[in-house]
């Protein structure tokens, strides 16, 4: 199995705030990987360093490439792709276009409108709608035109900042269904951040728990469900 | 015509051909005040700035004109593509040498810059073609004085139609339509577009932000050296100052439409040229110098009821 | 040689030797326009003075609420065609011009700033830019919603009061009163008082700023959600910073009437705006001193670019001046964004630091130092406990 994502020693912060003080994490191929968090622990700015949105020191290496110190545009050329929290949808362009944007990088117009009709058959909801602006969506929808989006630009690694956010419970389920269909199905590498412990544990093959700025405690998805300390923090027992 | 005696209306408004002469300039002014407010927006879009010194990059535009055409006799259209190339490549640069590093200081920061850009240009416009009016002017379109469509000529006043105004019109709706196909049926358009609805989004998806920066001013440059050249010839003045009033009412057009939409800029131009033209016609306590004021007391009302503007996008009201 | 920077406490002597050397900076100033510089500058000064209070108004807005006004000439016009019509037409004496000039110019800025509730930054300047704009039209009207405006103005004409020796219209005289020094003459006297109306705006100000209003308004300028979850409202302190800025500059207008005798619609309009804009943003904004320098700045800049043979350049003629003018304001922005007061400040902590008023060293070592055992008996120290304060020098250093 070889490793798509490896963060090692990552610290980043916002102007004289630091958040991350040293994260160390990777993420296999084809694997669905969570990172849990309360509010302030760095879950979000973590997936932020990772995409160079933000200033960082360490590394960030993916398949071979090192990427601190690139420009945040060009991570979608090197195939990874990002589904901000707040969904980051273009409101004011129609379910079509987002789509069409997702794909900037690409080239290939053919094998991008396949892509976008397939992405009208995994979620037909969008496809109804293709001709509305997003933002007149209501929030499951654009947080699955969010991933769809991400899906366009044929990313090796898909980011997600707690796509639960402002979802109901239902909405939450199927939306997380579908993220495990796309690994399943698709091959897709995922990494969550979620503070919806329950629902990302279920999906995940391992995870890790942030607090301060640094990784407290990591491993199997199933181990850490039974974890006491994990339990009491984030699935309320 | 049985018009009652109603104080403080005009009733000489009423007359026919009058009526229709007032109509036709209000709207070719507007037309003018519309293709400034175009650029107005094209900035603001990605931006979120307004640039100060717009009509005096137009100004400079046009005496660039003047001077391929009049002193080393280029032909006027083909000056006019020329000048609109060059421009939009100076465009650009400024945005990304003077404007980009400021944006990081302070709202304050390319506000003054825009400020400094004009007196620059405006002294610069002075220093090298001196501050009296010139002519003859460029002609785009033929604008001799029988060039003119006569409509009703059994009333006095005539009513007529001249084709610079004709070609004011047609100018703007080419405009319009070439920057509809350009943002809505390219993918540098989509782009541009994306940036101007979520600027994060779109440096995820790979998109150069800060290139869509430099299109936006290079829009504007381009369109305001059409416009410039325009409304010369309509207006029948070249001199330093001729763009400074026009871009006054370009930013009323795009406060009126919305800062971010480009019909919102066609409608907020022409409504801000009928009100221009019709408040001291129509009304006998306006004299003609205070049709700026009334513009103004236009933009309040719109403003206060409406503060995005007619077509404006919500988050234009945020800023 | 000792060490830079030299560390200086607040109240120390060596403060208060500071605070003497600019108090007699400002009195060798006085003199020399007085007594020193030829008879013309001194109208020159004053009018530069008058320049100075305007954009002290336009700095309570712009530099210490964050708020952009590009519409300042119209209340400098407001209150200088209140003066000047209260003394010409009305024959009041001028200072008591003044209160009715700030409290009309407060007004205004009231009602300016009521529709700026609902608007922000950016419609806030284009209003802004609409009243620089509308200011000299209305004057020079003779039919704006049936006033005729022009009548009470002067219209395009202009408005005079006469100083000194040149009487166009009777009555108004600001000559220097018996007391005065000998040689003193009319302009003299008339930058004389308006120094002084200058010093007391500048002081006023400047107890603004630092008192708890002052605050407010800094903390609404640079987090708006946290200045109200504090308690400062924006609502009602933008309008209030709105009219008291409006206040100043119409009171600095009221002083331009009595220093330039001379008023016509047309001063007052967008240039004016922006001459304040570009001498606030130059000197210094959301400074005490900044107003003054971008004032004598812009009254003094276009005199030195003509007169002065420049290098390669030559004489300045008019619009030359202008593109100085720009280079200036492009060159300040990008390597001096806090004005010259900023760039000074920088260049003055190389030599001299501030600091705050250390508590005295003896406060502490007096204190007995007492220990109790946990079962409550009191123990005895076997020596003398010394505490040792550090000096300010090492704390700092």
């Amino acid at each position: 199995m070889t490793t798509m994502l490896k963060v090692s020693n990552l610290e980043a912060g916002y102007g004289p705030i630091q958040v991350l003080r040293g994260v160390d994490l990777y993420v296999d191929e084809a694997e669905v990987v969570v990172l849990l968090g309360a509010n302030g622990a760095g879950k979000t700015t973590t997936i932020r360093a990772i995409c160079q949105m933000i200033d960082t020191k360490g590394s960030v290496d993916m398949c071979g490439v090192e990427l601190v110190g690139m420009r945040p545009e060009k991570m979608a050329g090197k195939g990874m792709a990002h589904v901000p929290q707040g969904r980051g949808t273009f409101p004011e362009l129609t379910v079509e276009e987002n789509l069409q944007v997702g794909a900037y990088v690409r080239k290939d117009r053919a094998a991008i409108r396949e892509d976008i009709d397939h992405s009208y058959t995994l979620f037909p909801r969008l496809g109804e709608r293709r001709g509305q602006l997003a933002g007149s969506l209501s929030g499951g929808e654009q947080q699955m035109l969010a991933v769809a989006r991400a899906m366009m630009c044929r990313p090796r690694l898909l980011l997600l900042d707690e796509p639960s956010l402002g979802l109901a419970p239902l909405v939450i389920q199927s939306l997380f269904d579908r993220f495990s269909a796309l690994n399943k199905d698709e091959g897709v590498t995922l990494f969550i951040v979620e503070q919806n412990a329950n629902v990302a544990l279920d999906i995940a093959d391992r995870a890790y728990v942030i607090e301060a700025g640094r990784i407290v405690l990591t491993g199997g998805a199933d181990e850490l469900r039974e974890n006491d300390a994990v339990r009491r923090a984030y699935l309320g027992f | 015509m049985g018009i009652l005696a109603v104080p403080g209306i005009d009733d000489k408004f009423f007359n026919l051909t009058l009526f229709l002469q007032n109509l036709t300039n209000a709207l070719a002014n507007g037309a003018v005040y519309a293709l400034m407010a175009l650029t107005v927006v094209m900035i603001y879009k990605t931006t979120g700035h307004l640039n100060f010194a717009q009509g005096e990059m137009a100004m400079f535009s046009t005496f660039i004109v003047y001077v391929l055409v009049i002193e080393q006799g280029f032909n006027v259209w083909a000056a006019i593509v020329l000048v609109v190339l060059g421009s939009m490549v100076v465009g650009a640069g400024i945005e990304r040498i003077l404007i980009q590093p400021l944006e990081r200081r302070s709202v304050l920061a390319p506000v003054i810059l825009t400020l400094g850009l004009f007196f620059i240009l405006n002294g610069g416009a002075a220093t090298i073609w001196g501050t009296q009016p010139h002519s003859p002017i460029p002609a785009p379109f033929p604008g001799k004085l029988d060039d003119k469509v006569d409509i009703i000529t059994n009333r006095v006043p005539h009513f007529f139609v001249t084709y610079k105004a004709i070609g004011v019109w047609i100018t703007l709706v080419v405009l319009v339509l070439l920057l509809n196909l350009l943002l809505k049926r390219t993918k540098l358009g989509l782009a541009y577009r994306a940036v101007a609805a979520n600027a994060e989004s779109s440096l995820i998806v790979g998109i150069p932000v800060k290139r869509m920066l430099m299109l936006g001013w290079a829009l504007a440059a381009g369109i305001g050296a059409i416009a410039g050249a325009v409304i010369a010839q309509y207006r029948n003045v070249l001199d330093f100052n001729f763009m400074a009033a026009v871009l006054l009412f370009g930013f009323a057009a795009a406060c009126v439409g919305g800062f971010d939409s480009i019909l919102g800029a066609v409608v907020g131009g022409l409504l801000v040229g009928v009100v221009e033209t019709f408040t001291p016609a129509l009304f006998t306590f306006v004299g003609s110098e205070l049709s700026l004021v009334m513009v103004l007391l236009v933009i309040l009302i719109v403003l206060y009821f409406r503060p995005q503007g007619l077509f404006g996008s919500k988050r234009v009201e945020r800023v | 040689m000792r060490s830079l920077p030299v560390i200086v406490e607040r109240k120390s002597p060596w403060h208060r030797a500071f605070q003497l050397a600019a108090v007699l900076a400002v009195i060798a100033f006085f003199f020399f326009v007085t007594n020193v510089a030829e008879n013309f500058s001194a109208s020159r000064w004053a009018i530069a003075l008058t320049l100075t209070v305007a954009i002290l108004g336009l700095n309570i807005v712009t530099g210490y609420s964050g708020q952009i006004s590009i519409g300042h000439s119209a209340f400098f016009g407001i209150g200088a065609y209140t003066t000047m019509i209260l003394i010409a037409d009305h024959g009041w004496p001028f200072l008591a011009t003044l209160p009715v000039a700030g409290a009309l110019g407060f007004a205004v800025g009231a009602v300016i700033g009521i529709p700026a509730l609902r608007i922000r930054g950016l419609y806030l300047s284009l209003i802004t830019l609409g009243l620089a704009l509308a200011f000299p039209a209305i004057v020079k009207s003779d039919n704006f919603f049936g006033i005729d405006f022009a009548s009470i103005t002067g219209g395009s004409n202009g408005k005079v009061i006469s100083n000194g020796d040149v009487t166009k219209t009777e009555g108004f005289h600001w000559n220097p009163p018996s007391w005065a020094p000998h040689g003193w003459t009319t302009n003299d006297w008339t930058f004389a008082t308006v120094f002084v109306i200058a010093l007391l705006m500048f002081a006023m100000t400047s107890n603004l700023i630092r008192s708890s209003v002052g605050r407010g308004l800094i903390a609404m300028r640079d987090n708006e959600t946290g200045a109200a979850v504090s308690g400062v409202y924006p609502a009602q302190y933008k309008v209030l910073a709105f009219a008291t800025s409006a206040l100043v500059t119409s009171i600095g207008g009221g002083c331009f009437a009595l220093a330039s005798s001379t008023i016509g619609p047309d001063t007052f309009g967008l240039q004016r705006s922006i001459e304040f804009i570009a001498g606030l943003v130059i000197g210094g904004v959301a400074t005490i001193l900044g107003p003054f320098i971008g004032g004598v700045l812009v009254e003094w800049l276009p005199y030195w670019a003509f007169e002065v043979n420049w290098p390669i350049l030559g004489r300045l003629e008019g619009p030359q001046a202008g593109v100085l003018y720009g280079a200036i304001l492009v060159v300040i922005i990008f390597f001096m964004p806090g004005g010259i007061v900023h760039g000074l400040r920088q260049i003055r902590s190389k030599f001299v630091v501030m600091v705050p008023r250390l508590p005295a060293a003896q406060e502490f070592s007096t204190a007995p130092i007492v220990a109790y055992e946990l079962d409550g008996s009191h123990i005895e120290p076997d020596h003398e406990i010394e505490i040792a304060q550090p000096t300010a020098k090492e704390r700092y250093q």
